[in-house]
């Protein structure tokens, strides 16, 4: 997920140098923001995703609950 | 051949020898070093997200700069076109403006009318040469062209008009008096 987002926005930077190249100001807030929500994304991604080994098991049980 | 071979020894032996000279506390805790080499998921996802990030100021880099460019006007010394008063109509000359690097084309129409551009096409920066039996500005490279009259592209793959040279006539003499890059085309 993260190399594909971070390959949409290798594809926004060349679609940003290419406007500015050819001073096509209109377009080129929307693909700084676009940019930006891909590495909001990117942030998002790296801050909440965590591999499931680290509180569960593969068959679901997870690590440090105690029995009732 | 002696040392050679201590020397190869000693290459093959530098983990070994890497590895006594580590903190005691190791040995409890014994690891490949080929292992310690590996990228971890989380290293991998952190090079990511900082890769996310360059790209990200990057294209945000790039806007300002347009942005600022832009907003910049240049002042630019009046210079005088050498040749152009004995210019015929439907002709051109190519001169320089305003350094000797900037190549530029003027243009006699058949009316009579200057009009004069940046010689780089906006596409890939190929020379444009004037073309009398279209009345046009073509682009050789990849088959572009532009109006003789007003710069502006007519087909082809250039995404804007040439660069515009403004022209005036001083006693008789065509001087060339600023120069200015066109802006998008949707926008003129």
């Amino acid at each position: 997920m993260l190399v594909m987002v971070n390959i949409a926005q290798l594809w926004i930077l060349a679609a940003t140098i290419d406007a500015a190249l050819a001073r096509h100001y209109s377009v080129l807030v929307p693909l700084v923001v676009a940019s930006g929500v891909c590495f909001l994304i990117t942030l998002t991604i790296i801050k909440w995703w965590r591999p499931t080994s680290r509180s569960k098991t593969s068959s679901g049980y997870v690590r440090g609950r105690t029995a009732d | 051949m002696k040392p050679l071979n201590e020397t190869i020894k000693r290459v093959l032996n530098d983990e070994t020898d890497v590895r006594a000279a580590t903190a005691p506390f190791q040995a409890d805790f014994p690891y490949e070093r080929e292992e310690e080499a590996q990228v971890t998921r989380r290293e991998f996802c952190n090079f990511l997200g900082l890769t996310s990030a360059a790209l990200f100021l990057g294209a945000g880099g790039f806007a300002a700069k347009a942005a600022l460019d832009a907003r910049k006007t240049d002042s630019f010394a009046a210079a005088r076109i050498e040749g152009a008063e004995a210019l015929a109509p439907n002709s051109s000359l190519n001169f320089t403006f305003p350094t000797a690097r900037d190549t530029a084309i003027l243009i006699r129409t058949a009316d009579g009318a200057y009009h004069a551009y940046g010689q780089k096409c906006t596409h890939l920066s190929c020379p444009v040469y004037f073309s009398r039996n279209h009345q046009r500005l073509e682009c050789p490279c990849h088959e572009g062209a532009f109006d003789a009259a007003t710069g502006k592209v007519l087909y082809g793959p250039p995404p804007r008009p040439l660069d515009a040279i403004q022209l005036e006539l001083r006693g008789g003499q065509v001087w060339a008096i600023g120069r200015k890059a066109s802006a998008d085309e949707q926008a003129s």
